[in-house]
């Protein structure tokens, strides 16, 4: 897959080495020259390549190549800067996936199809899920909302008292909108099935729509 | 003269809307909307055939479809209402990025030109 990052900084440096380590075609779009030439010199981000430029110009974020790229991630530091990269990206070179990345929570509204974001990432967001996940056993905790928050994925952790434990998948009385993607037992994944019985302790992660968001609370967690 | 009228008689008033519509468009050296090419810059033309206001994300927006008998496509203005001028049955001129996206050929926010009715 062809990736355009926009922004080098922390962020993009660590997802363009990611993406780059499983094969894809990583590019980095990042305004500040010395910070180019920093990453250059010391190989930081191995078979990443990196383009000085102004991800908000049309003219030089085509440089970047962006017309053939199927993702363009707009991470910089700068809300003004990820929507105007996400709206030129997908209304000058028809990206079909736009991800941008939501620094101030505040102006998370924003990130919609409107401004051409497809998928929109808020850090702040993402730690409140993961603390509240660290201290809420026995709680649903959302961690991605999804299709513009219609939709959510959710984790909950079981305890001794939940009364999914003990049921197999196939028993558990789940609405139909909901279904269960993943069982984290033990720090391992389990690939849930049908015969997949839950015990106390588990992390089961769900993929529900908001509105049987209280029922799947009652069927995993009482 | 009679196997002319026999032919028309025999067609559908849709078959024969879209030859008027492909006779009117193809002289103008742009391109068949049907011929477009998916994240591709294109010059179409055609008749505005409906208009219709959608919501994308909470905010609104002004879907254009338009035809020029070879195919459709919708044009996108997003924030909008409304645009001065598009009305159904008028000819525009759309230069922007087409994409493919479910079925349709879609154009955000192009750069667009009202063509004088009767003109092609």
């Amino acid at each position: 897959m062809k990736v355009v990052i926009a922004g080098g900084g922390a962020v993009g440096t660590f997802i363009a080495t990611s993406l780059a380590d499983a094969g894809h075609d990583v590019t980095v779009v990042e305004v500040d020259r010395s910070r180019v030439e920093t990453a250059r010199a010391t190989d930081e981000t191995p078979g990443v390549r990196w383009v000085v430029a102004d991800a908000c110009e049309v003219s030089e974020l085509a440089r970047a190549d962006v017309e053939h790229a199927d993702v363009v991630a707009a991470v910089t530091g700068d809300d003004e800067d990820n929507l105007v990269v996400s709206l030129l990206a997908k209304q000058e070179f028809a990206v079909p996936r736009v991800v941008g990345r939501v620094n101030n929570p505040r102006n998370e509204w924003m990130f919609t199809e409107a401004w051409g974001v497809d998928v929109a990432v808020s850090t702040p967001h993402l730690l409140t899920a993961l603390v509240e996940e660290a201290v809420s056993v026995g709680t649903l905790v959302r961690l991605l909302a999804l299709e513009g928050g219609k939709a959510q994925l959710s984790t909950a952790t079981l305890t001794e008292a939940s009364p999914a434990v003990g049921q197999d998948l196939a028993h558990l009385p789940l609405p139909r909108t909901c279904t269960v993607v993943a069982v984290l037992r033990d720090g391992r994944v389990v690939v849930p099935r049908g015969d997949t019985v839950l015990h106390a302790g588990d992390e089961v992660v769900v993929l529900t729509t908001d509105d049987v968001e209280g029922e799947v609370v009652t069927v995993l967690l009482g | 003269m009679l196997s002319r009228l026999r032919r028309s008689l025999a067609r559908s008033t849709d078959e024969l809307h879209a030859e008027a519509l492909q006779a009117r468009f193809a002289a103008a050296g742009t391109a068949p909307i049907a011929e477009a090419p998916d994240r591709g810059a294109v010059r179409i033309r055609g008749e505005v055939a409906g208009l219709q206001v959608v919501p994308r994300a909470g905010a609104p927006a002004l879907e254009v479809t338009l035809d020029d008998g070879t195919g459709r496509a919708v044009v996108v203005f997003t924030g909008r209402t409304r645009v001065g001028g598009l009305d159904p049955g008028r000819a525009v001129e759309a230069i922007g990025m087409a994409r493919r996206a479910g079925g349709r050929l879609v154009l955000l926010n192009p750069e667009y030109r009202l063509l004088r009715s009767g003109s092609p």
